[in-house]
């Protein structure tokens, strides 16, 4: 989830409605950016992927579409394609 | 001089952080204030100003939109302290606090239109109240101060045969003379009275006299308006307290007892047609209040 800078709901609030549904699943991460103030991402998805390669690619992404006042929902998914090679 | 505590207003509002923004607002608005500490669970934990009011959307909690770094003072920090830590930080307010406890919120509004009342509006320069907060603030460090007082020769017959616009440009430009030779690190200038400049200083009493004796020439030699001869007299007197008792209103009796000399020594050197006159160092021992 992406919190506008000027969204009508900050990233306390969001913290604390997350933590209420799921508690100690979801980590906040604030931003200096001009249109993002912080990201609330999942922290199971930051095993997959380290935030340092995962949030530019949510950001570039939200703010060709988002403004200030927004609060965005951005569903990631991720494939992972495994190739083994076994003894028969 | 004044300290913060006289700014303080009785009535203090605070909020809580899961307020929301639209509570600050109409709080602020309510009691005509611009700044609302935040408080949770008695500590303090950020402030909201009006213009973070403006900034967020009223549905926001407060602990969205509040500045959680906040600059705190104490109570007893003179104004000018305050008016420094506000200037270097580029903030418009300040959160006081004593022994964690918040007791209220000063503005730099506030401070200003409280410090021009310590300034004189003619030249600029202190009046003689910072003058003796700076003296007194010295000798508390334990360090050796000597006076300069200064007083300008004939100034009543300027004015009389001038008048006194021109009597004002003169000590207007007199200060831009005193300003000019003065070194800000040691040195405080202020006016002290109508044709008198007082100066307090960290210099030694033999660099004092030296600091005097620049200054009477350099009036002496000054190309001033209407090319009359403008003069200055000068008093030095030197002295030293290791400690001074807390002793509140009184406490300034030592610098008066300088100034006193100073002022003596000037009117003598006038009197005697000498540019400066030096009163030798005075050691003061522990003395009770009056």
């Amino acid at each position: 989830m992406l919190v506008g800078k000027r969204a009508p709901i900050g990233p306390e609030a969001v913290r604390r409605m997350v933590d209420a549904v799921s508690p100690e699943q979801y980590e906040i991460v604030r931003l200096n950016h001009e249109t993002f103030e912080a990201v609330v991402v999942k922290k199971s998805l930051l095993r997959l992927l380290p935030k340092e390669k995962l949030l530019p690619v949510v950001i570039e992404e939200s703010n060709r579409i988002a403004d200030d006042k927004m609060v965005l929902k951005a569903q990631i998914n991720i494939t992972i394609q495994v190739s083994r090679t076994v003894d028969l | 001089m004044p300290t913060v505590k006289s700014l303080i207003s009785e009535k203090l509002y605070t909020i809580d952080p899961l307020a929301s923004v639209g509570r600050a607002a109409a709080i602020m608005e309510r009691y005509g204030i611009g700044s609302l500490p935040v408080v949770e669970e008695g500590k303090l934990v950020g402030i909201i100003t009006s213009r973070d009011v403006r900034r967020f959307h009223p549905n926001r909690l407060v602990a969205d939109a509040m500045t959680r770094k906040v600059i705190t003072i104490s109570p007893t920090a003179p104004l000018t302290e305050a008016q420094k830590l506000m200037v270097k930080n580029k903030i418009e307010r300040l959160v006081v606090t004593s022994e964690n406890n918040i007791i209220g919120i000063i503005t730099y509004a506030q401070i200003m239109l409280e410090l021009g009342k310590y300034t004189d509006s003619l030249t600029g320069l202190n009046k003689a109240e910072i003058f003796y907060e700076k003296a007194l603030e010295l000798l508390r460090r334990g360090q050796e101060i000597a006076i300069i007082f200064l007083d300008l020769d004939n100034f009543g017959g300027i004015n009389k045969e001038y008048g006194h616009i021109y009597g004002d440009n003169v000590l207007r430009q007199a200060t831009i003379i005193l300003n000019n030779l003065i070194n800000m690190n040691e040195d405080t200038l202020c006016r002290y009275a109508g044709d008198e400049f007082a100066i307090v200083t960290t210099r030694s009493l033999v660099a004092a006299e030296k600091l005097a004796r620049q200054i009477v020439t350099a009036f002496a030699n000054e190309n001033w308006p209407g090319k009359i001869k403008v003069t200055i007299s000068a008093g030095v007197a030197g002295g030293r307290r290791s400690k001074i008792r807390e002793c509140g209103k009184d406490s300034s009796y030592i610098v008066k007892n300088l100034v006193n000399m100073a002022s003596l020594a000037s009117t003598k050197a006038k009197r005697l047609k000498k540019p400066v006159v030096v009163v030798e160092a005075v050691e003061f021992k522990e003395t009770a209040c009056m």
